[in-house]
């Protein structure tokens, strides 16, 4: 049974966070609002284009990076990729599966006319040969198209070694 | 709860993990547990899966003496077909430059090889490949285990994993493909612990250096040439004959092609030692058998080529009472891959007698699954296999050696008709052809049906596969002169061969 506002504070904290931070309990000062963290495990970065992944990964270097790669959205958030579109939650369906301490880079890549060009970035330096792309970087490990589409092997990339 | 259940029920123990071996209904885990991920595994698990079959393998890499381990696929994947066909091509690609020069390119200073950036190109390849069966096999509802499998019962497969941890499970049907490994002499001081093989081969990081390669089989062979192909000092170490079970001439022409283009035999000799010298190099000591002297030289490294055989210790098949050949410890099989014990069955590299390919190995998967699930009664057919040896002069043949030929028919029962000829490209290139060579192998009589076919030359595969179709048809040497040549090709000269061996004619072909 809760029986003060510092109880339901650090139960509250554990709940989400799987743990109390060490600070607070040193500090055994009563908190005024109730502050939820993060579920995540994992980080995850929205970039756009081909310079901004290849910073957002050069910034992670030694990091397990996990990258999706999908067609750009409208202003409505929907994508000119029909599967892309399919794809999407069921990758985000299986995120909470993703190791600890990794990276999740969501990247759109451009408008269709530019996804369609093969000399474009994506294709030419990292291969990818459709959209959706689901890799992990700097490994052989990726899932093309269709196979987005199946939660078992999203589920596999992200469990298994 | 045990009261109720009918039939012999266990609960067993084992590390952390009790598992019912019978449910209540007496069914098993699994209708089909393969043991080994290889070529053959995969191919027998994913078919079988897909004829609606509940199906396990188990796939475990124990790792080389030196350390080396690779994912899933088998040899064929990680240290076999694949990584050689790679680094076979890198060697050829090296004598392309240096024929380039005299097609008009202009290299300036020499061309030299990187093996860090072949090896890490090779590597990245063999990944993917890991990756796309471990795909398929989720892909087709394929459960995956990464545990060394062995025999309980013949219903009862144990799988360990690398911590130790036991895992137990039934199945109605067992299939071991587990295939080979290289063999090491063990009378030989040094051999193993300072020594390589095949396994180590495709996974070095850096260059092998001045290599020594013991054997003269296909293996021995192919990492010879392409050793050779990108550099290094090599020297092949043959105890007896070349390519034991192929055609003996066509043999002699394969090495003594690579004798010309750079590496060295060591005929009729034995290794004795290996040390390993303070400078980190290896000494070699061995026997000519011929003189009885002993020889030293050093080299980089040693590779042992020697023979390859199963690891059926490890597999418990003894305490089952599965029937083995007690000389190399394979399976002994009926004609449907059966053992000697029903329901336990076994094909691939791992059979007695069994051709040691892939396809074979993935037809006879297949062919297996088909009959296990009740599809078909086809059995799996090895004969008239067509294979291809990936030296610096491919040889590629399906049938029969004329040696063979010649035990079965009698030297008068057949017609051997054959040719040297000279690839177009070898011309303008000024390349040595005199052991490019054809060599159709046929009955005496009648139509003169094809009972072997040879060729050494370049892409001996590529034009071998289409002769094996024939051959399968059963194909005779007056079907070959009914063929026209594709002009101009290497292979147009086998459907012109006409010379025999018989006339004592020059057999070398002169121009269109």
């Amino acid at each position: 049974m809760v029986v003060s506002t510092l109880e339901y504070f650090y139960l509250v904290q554990c709940l989400y966070n799987g743990s109390v931070s060490e600070h607070l309990l040193a500090s055994r000062r009563p908190a005024l609002t109730v502050r939820i963290e993060t579920m995540a495990h994992y980080e995850e970065v929205n970039v756009r284009g081909y310079e901004e992944f290849s910073h957002a990964v050069s910034e992670r270097k030694g990091k397990d990076i996990f990258a999706y790669f999908s067609g750009d959205k409208d202003v409505q958030g929907k994508s000119w990729c029909p599967d892309c579109v399919k794809a999407e939650p069921v990758v985000r369906g299986e995120m909470t599966h993703l190791p600890e301490g990794s990276v999740f880079i969501y990247c759109q890549v451009g408008e269709r006319a530019y996804w369609k060009d093969p000399s474009n970035d994506f294709k030419k330096t990292l291969k990818l040969s459709g959209v959706p792309t689901l890799l992990r970087y700097g490994t052989p490990q990726k899932l093309v198209e269709d196979e987005c589409l199946k939660a078992e092997l999203v589920r596999m990339m992200f469990t298994e070694d | 709860m045990a009261a109720l259940c009918r039939g012999k029920h266990r609960w067993r123990r084992t590390n952390c993990l009790y598992v019912s071996t019978r449910n209540l209904t007496g069914k098993y885990d699994y209708d089909l547990v393969v043991i080994g991920g290889g070529s053959g595994g995969l191919a027998c698990s994913k078919e079988a899966a897909q004829l609606g079959q509940k199906v396990a393998v188990l796939d475990y890499v124990e790792p080389t003496v030196k350390g080396t381990k690779w994912g899933l696929g088998g040899t064929c994947v990680n240290v076999g077909c694949i990584p050689k066909k790679l680094m076979h091509q890198a060697a050829l690609l090296g004598a392309a430059v240096k024929d380039a020069k005299k097609y008009g390119w202009q290299i300036t200073g020499p061309v030299c090889h990187d093996w860090a950036t072949m090896a890490e190109a090779v590597h990245n390849h063999v990944r993917s490949l890991n990756w796309g069966h471990r795909v398929q096999l989720q892909d087709k509802k394929v459960k995956y285990l990464n545990l060394k499998g062995s025999l309980v019962d013949k219903h009862t497969v144990k799988g360990l994993s690398k911590a130790g941890k036991e895992t137990i499970l039934t199945a109605k049907n067992v299939v071991i493909a587990s295939g080979g490994r290289p063999k090491c002499p063990t009378n030989v001081p040094g051999a193993m612990e300072h020594g390589i093989t095949s396994d180590d081969i495709f996974w070095l990081k850096k260059s092998p250096g001045k290599t020594l390669v013991v054997g003269a089989s296909y293996v021995a062979l192919e990492c010879a040439g392409f050793l050779t192909g990108v550099g290094m000092d090599t020297t092949v170490m043959v105890r007896s004959i070349a390519l034991r079970g192929f055609d003996q001439q066509i043999a002699g022409l394969v090495t003594d092609y690579m004798k010309t283009y750079g590496t060295k035999f060591a005929w009729k000799c034995v290794p004795k030692r290996v040390d390993k010298l303070s400078s980190g190099a290896l000494q070699v000591t061995w026997t000519d058998t011929q003189t009885g002297n002993d020889h030293k030289d050093t080299f980089d490294s040693v590779l042992w080529a020697v023979g390859r055989a199963p690891e059926t210790k490890a597999l418990g098949l003894d305490k089952l009472g599965v029937q083995l050949n007690k000389e190399t410890g394979k399976i002994v099989l009926g004609a449907d891959e059966s053992t000697s014990v029903p329901n336990i069955y076994a094909f691939g590299d791992i059979g007695e007698g069994r051709p040691e390919l892939t396809p074979t190995a993935i037809k006879a998967g297949k062919l297996l699954a088909q009959r296990l699930a009740g599809q078909t009664t086809e059995l799996m057919n090895y004969d008239s296999v067509a294979t291809t040896v990936f030296t610096p002069l491919e040889y590629g043949c399906v049938g029969l050696s004329e040696e063979e030929a010649e035990k079965r028919h009698g030297k008068d029962g057949i017609e051997v008709y054959h040719a040297f000829y000279k690839p177009l490209e070898f011309t303008v290139a000024e390349r040595d052809a005199s052991q490019c060579y054809i060599k159709v192998v046929c009955e005496r009589a009648g139509d003169q049906k094809i009972l072997g076919l040879h060729f050494t030359g370049p892409n001996a595969g590529e034009v071998t596969q289409g002769f094996a179709m024939g051959f399968q048809c059963g194909a005779t040497y007056s079907h070959l002169l009914q063929t026209v040549g594709i002009h101009p090709t290497c292979a147009e000269e086998v459907v012109k061969v006409n010379i025999t061996k018989r006339s004592g004619l020059d057999a070398t072909v002169t121009g269109c």
